[in-house]
């Protein structure tokens, strides 16, 4: 039950090591997933930002088409002869650009619906619960096929807008249960208790607890949205004036790149794609170890360390199998994942 | 007259089996200065009742009266309420926040009800923590919930729960979850709050050892009802109604000799032997609720009893008291029933 | 199964070992690694019921579980040998048992009972089936129908209905469930059973019926019993020898009826006045004022000095060692040969040769005296404030 965090109080100082608080700053930088992560996305972010401003004319013509990466072009050229280098920088700002706004959008949305949702409890709460049902269930590429079809122009809104729109709902539902998890803790009640009012509440006392999930729903937006508008560039439902890493592979594909074997004018953009996707995905993990002390390596004199995983009623269950002798003591154990509330009984786990 | 008085509170929730009477027509009150101990064990509905008093559960009948009036339930009477009403949680790793620091737990109730400015309620802070001995207090303000102690943590929690200067401090089994060694500490603490700011204190508990020791009256409740009443020391030292008995024979007592202890196991033993387990468990439609474990169990217990008088001062809601006669009275060799 | 050993055959007089325990140090890996069980030594002997009482922190259930080899990273078995004397008289060393070898081991010579029968259980599989699974891992050869057998004779020793074998945890109430817990404990008759709070979670009457059945198939089957809790008057009614511990070290050991009446360690007496009792009369009631120490940080000095109010110069420069004491009563405790041990300087005398105050001197003046009899002393420490004695006399 609570006997991580008895053992963890018991032995108080004033030490950081802690999610919130002083010392912050220096448990992240614990995480070399997170540092790792930090910095690929960084260097896109960089690449995107300021790149741009040493390119020219990225679609520009010339006469050497198709050519192999050399000095001049240092990732080649296209079918009809555009340096393949330029065109990936001025795509990356733009690629980066679709992600993050979607995401952002999507999660406002889904924080919004979510936690209000889950605070409210009754018909509001069903209400919001069946709008996010409903457009989760409905399927996403589809529907943007559908509407990428009628709108037309040359804007990137539209995008956004309709990609937001297909990812929102699955945060939503994950925030609602995690709200729904923690109205009931005893320090929103003892608030309520104290006569707060229910917007500070769920302002002041919620959302903080929420915040570490908000974030990480964030991450995944984006990595969501990167991937669907490459996907949805590819399939040529974009807009072929802009430049994204999608459309880049659309022309590719289209101007039969593969196989004539120009393999610098469709690798460059998928590898950007996969690369920036892995490093986002790094910081959800890494954001995962700073923030849930329970999850983090440690490292042993031994060289198998194993991480000290799961939940403490994960652990309980699986000692039992290994006591038991049915499972071989020397390897992780798989236990059926519990929620069991770490503060259910009403005794207290000494140790 | 009682800074508060329940009068015949009930409490049902909806489950999928149908309807849950939780409170079950429970009436008491609480004195100024005195501590009333609720004894019971888990399901025995004494933790909802403290979460009706705290009106974080809705009650389905019954009145809650605070001196003498019936307080609204909206706006400007719901926070007079609040003010009047608080509450110490029982696990003192979950009823703070640990995203806040401890002087924002403080502040908060300070700059809701008592409406003072920023610099005060800072000031406020931190003689409450005097108040509750967490010194030095401007340090521990600033601390985190998981800097502290399980017994630092339970003291920030009364302290904030003595912030709006409440009338009525309502502590859902305050100590269980702390070490033993803490528990006495902080129960003086809780003692001491009591008689210097005058207090009605409602102690609810399973340990009858420290409801005895802390309180003047106890009330012990099975299943919803509250089935004996008394002062502490007459209801757990001379216990009337049989489930108040065979708690008190439960109970881990070191006073008693090694092969005391063994002899009354055997006795026990010997009376559960002819009964599985789950019997002791059946729940009984209608009469009283403790009928299937009662060793006195008579045909007269299909009607549900009511409150009988058992002694100067002392009700129990058991048929044998009906006409004032005396039970046998608990001996430590009681075999708990089968 | 085996054969039944006669409670006379295996009574603690008996000083036959079965699980000895030397020098266990067990360290939690990390930025700033915790010592969590700092050298113990400890004997179980056969057919005893030994208690470990102790509070967060003090390393009691870390030691039950590298007592069964069950630490897992970050925690791991620092120094110590483990050695396990079966019922053939054959020695053997835990440390070095790996593998095939150590799963055969667990549960047929040693195994545990958890605090949380909820947790310990499957949740998805029937009772039924976990049985199933203990006996068709360590018993092969057994038939189908003989399982089925045993698993409602082990359901039926432990006072549940045997129809019930095919029920899912869920269908059971806290106790039952705990009840199964101990009859899978006892499936394949381990020679010791070690049980880590199994009835914390548990209200006093189904804890007193749990301890109940534990003690009568402890009497009737003979096997040896580390019960560990933070409960000392639960201990002091069921085990013959009491451990208590304090951050990771042993401060005192005796038998039960010896620490009770005559405690040795400044801690113990302490943990003993914490528990205030439900029928005599009332007293003045304190528990014990500050924190255990941070494990992280080496202890210099004794480690419980900072809260003793019986501390004196020595304590904070010299860590003491487990010293044998004297305890003139019970009368049995002597003879019990069950060590005597206390790790306090007020009992050493090159630090104090006055000898400790009357109310540690393992002498009860007389009965029911002594845990009253507590000199007044001064709050050693800022944060104690002298409170009244509480709720108004009758």
């Amino acid at each position: 039950m609570t006997t991580a965090a008895t053992a963890a109080a018991t032995a108080a100082t004033t030490d950081g090591g802690a999610r919130f608080g002083s010392g912050r700053l220096a448990t992240l930088f614990r995480s070399r997933r997170l540092l790792i992560g930090l910095g690929i996305v960084l260097f896109f972010v960089l690449l995107g930002a300021v790149g741009p401003l040493f390119i020219g004319n990225a679609n520009a013509f010339s006469n050497t088409q198709l050519a192999a990466p050399s000095a001049s072009h240092w990732l080649g050229t296209t079918q009809i002869g555009q340096d393949v280098f330029s065109q990936l920088v001025v795509s990356t700002r733009t690629s980066l650009e679709i992600g993050a706004a979607a995401g952002l959008l999507a999660t406002v949305v889904s924080v919004v619906i979510g936690i209000f949702g889950g605070y409210l409890g009754g018909w509001a709460d069903e209400f919001l619960s069946l709008i996010s049902n409903v457009v989760l269930v409905i399927p996403a590429l589809p529907l943007i096929i559908v509407i990428s079809a009628y709108v037309k122009g040359s804007s990137i809104l539209p995008t956004i807008a309709i990609i937001a729109f297909t990812s929102w709902a699955a945060s939503a539902r994950v925030l609602r249960a995690q709200t729904l998890s923690i109205r009931e803790r005893d320090y929103v009640l003892a608030s309520r208790v104290s006569g707060e009012r229910a917007w500070r509440i769920v302002l002041v006392e919620i959302l903080p607890n929420v915040l570490p999930i908000i974030i990480s729903q964030f991450i995944f937006g984006v990595i969501f949205a990167i991937l669907t508008q490459a996907g949805l560039a590819f399939l040529g439902l974009e807009d072929p004036s802009i430049l994204t890493w999608g459309n880049m592979l659309y022309f590719a594909q289209n101007d039969q790149a593969l196989s004539s074997g120009a393999w610098w004018w469709f690798v460059p953009p998928g590898l950007c794609i996969a690369v920036l996707g892995a490093g986002l995905a790094m910081i959800n993990f890494g954001l995962d170890e700073v923030l849930n002390p329970r999850l983090r390596t440690v490292r042993t004199k031994k060289s198998d360390a194993r991480k000290s995983g799961a939940k403490k009623s994960d652990a309980r269950k699986s000692d039992a199998r290994k006591a038991a002798g049915l499972t071989d003591g020397g390897t992780g154990d798989t236990s059926p994942t519990s929620t069991t509330s770490e503060t259910g009984d009403t005794a207290e786990a000494q140790r | 007259m009682s800074t508060m008085e329940v009068k015949d509170l009930t409490v049902e929730f909806r489950t999928r089996g149908g309807r849950l009477r939780a409170v079950d027509g429970v009436s008491l009150s609480l004195e100024a200065g005195r501590t009333v101990a609720l004894v019971g064990e888990s399901g025995s509905g004494k933790s909802t009742i403290v979460r009706a008093l705290s009106r974080l559960t809705p009650t389905t009948s019954g009145q809650v009266l605070l001196d003498g009036a019936v307080p609204g339930q909206h706006g400007a009477a719901m926070r007079a309420y609040r003010r009047r009403v608080q509450m110490v949680f029982q696990d003192p790793f979950a009823s703070l926040n640990p995203t806040h620091s401890v002087g924002h737990h403080l502040r908060r109730p300070l700059l809701i009800q008592k409406r003072v400015g920023r610099g005060d309620a800072e000031q406020g802070a931190l003689d409450l923590l005097n108040s509750v001995n967490l010194t030095p207090a401007a340090d521990i303000a600033a601390r985190y919930p998981h800097e502290l102690s399980g017994g630092q943590r339970q003291r920030v929690a009364i302290a904030r729960a003595i912030a709006t200067e409440p009338d009525v401090l309502l502590a859902d089994e305050p100590v269980s979850m702390l070490d033993v060694s803490i528990r006495l500490e902080i129960l003086n603490l809780l003692d001491r709050l009591k008689r210097d700011r005058n207090l009605a204190l409602l102690y609810v508990t399973h340990d009858l050892a420290t409801a005895r020791h802390f309180s003047s009256e106890v009330l012990v409740m099975y299943r919803g009802e509250i089935v004996e009443r008394g002062p502490a020391d007459d209801v757990i030292g001379d216990p009337k109604h049989p489930y108040t008995q065979l708690l008190a024979s439960a109970a881990p007592d070191g006073a008693r000799s090694r092969t005391q202890v063994a002899a009354d196991r055997r006795a026990r033993l010997a009376a559960r032997a002819a009964d599985a387990a789950e019997n002791r468990e059946a729940v009984s439609a209608g009469g009283c609720q403790f009928r299937a474990r009662c060793p006195f169990a008579m045909d007269a217990c299909a009607q549900r009893p009511g409150d009988f008088p058992a002694g100067p001062g002392r009700q129990a809601r058991c048929w044998l008291y009906a006409d004032g006669g005396a039970a046998p009275s608990a001996s430590a060799t009681q075999s708990v029933p089968g | 199964m085996s054969t039944l050993l006669t409670p006379e055959a295996v009574r603690r007089t008996d000083s036959d070992v079965v699980l000895s325990a030397r020098n266990v140090s067990v360290v939690y890996d990390g930025d700033r690694p915790t010592r969590a069980v700092r050298d113990v030594s400890l004997d179980l002997r056969r057919g005893e019921i030994l208690g470990i009482a102790g509070e967060s922190g003090c390393g009691k259930s870390t030691l039950a579980y590298a007592l069964t080899r069950m630490l897992r990273a970050p925690a791991r078995l620092d120094s110590g040998s483990l050695h396990f004397t079966g019922r053939d008289g054959a020695t053997v060393d835990l440390t070095e048992l790996d593998g095939a070898a150590l799963r055969a081991f667990r549960w047929q010579r040693i195994s545990m009972v958890f605090q949380s029968a909820m947790s310990s259980l499957n949740p998805v599989t029937s009772l039924a089936r976990q049985f199933d699974d203990i006996f068709r891992t360590h018993l092969p050869d057994l038939p189908k129908e003989e399982r089925r057998q045993r698993a409602g004779d082990l359901l039926a020793m432990v006072g549940i209905d045997p129809g019930r074998i095919g029920s899912f945890p869920h269908e059971l109430s806290g106790g039952m469930r705990q009840r199964v817990g101990i009859a899978m404990a006892l499936a394949l008759d381990p020679e010791v059973v070690i049980m880590d709070e199994p009835t914390t979670a548990l209200d006093v009457v189904v804890q007193r019926e749990i301890l109940d059945e534990v003690t009568r198939l402890q009497e009737e089957r003979g096997f040896s019993v580390v019960f560990i809790t933070h409960d000392l008057s639960l201990l002091m009614e069921i085990s013959d020898r009491i451990a208590v511990m304090y951050a990771g070290e042993i401060a005192e050991l005796g038998p039960a009826d010896a620490i009770s009446t005559t405690p040795a360690h400044p801690y113990s007496l302490g943990l003993l006045r914490s528990f205030p009792d439900v029928r005599a009369a009332r007293r003045e009631l304190r528990g014990i004022p500050g924190n255990p120490p941070d494990l992280r940080k080496p202890v210099v000095g004794c480690a419980f000095a900072p809260r003793c109010e019986y501390a004196f110069g020595a304590c904070e420069r010299t860590a003491p060692q487990l010293l044998t004491i004297r305890r003139t009563a019970p009368a049995t405790a002597q003879q019990d040969g069950g060590g005597n041990l206390a790790r306090c300087l007020l009992h050493d005398p090159q630090a104090r040769p006055a000898g400790p105050p009357p109310e540690l001197s393992g002498t009860a003046a007389d009965p029911g005296d002594s845990a009253d009899q507590c000199d007044p002393v001064e709050d050693p420490t800022p944060t104690q404030q002298p409170d009244q004695s509480p709720e108004e006399s009758r």
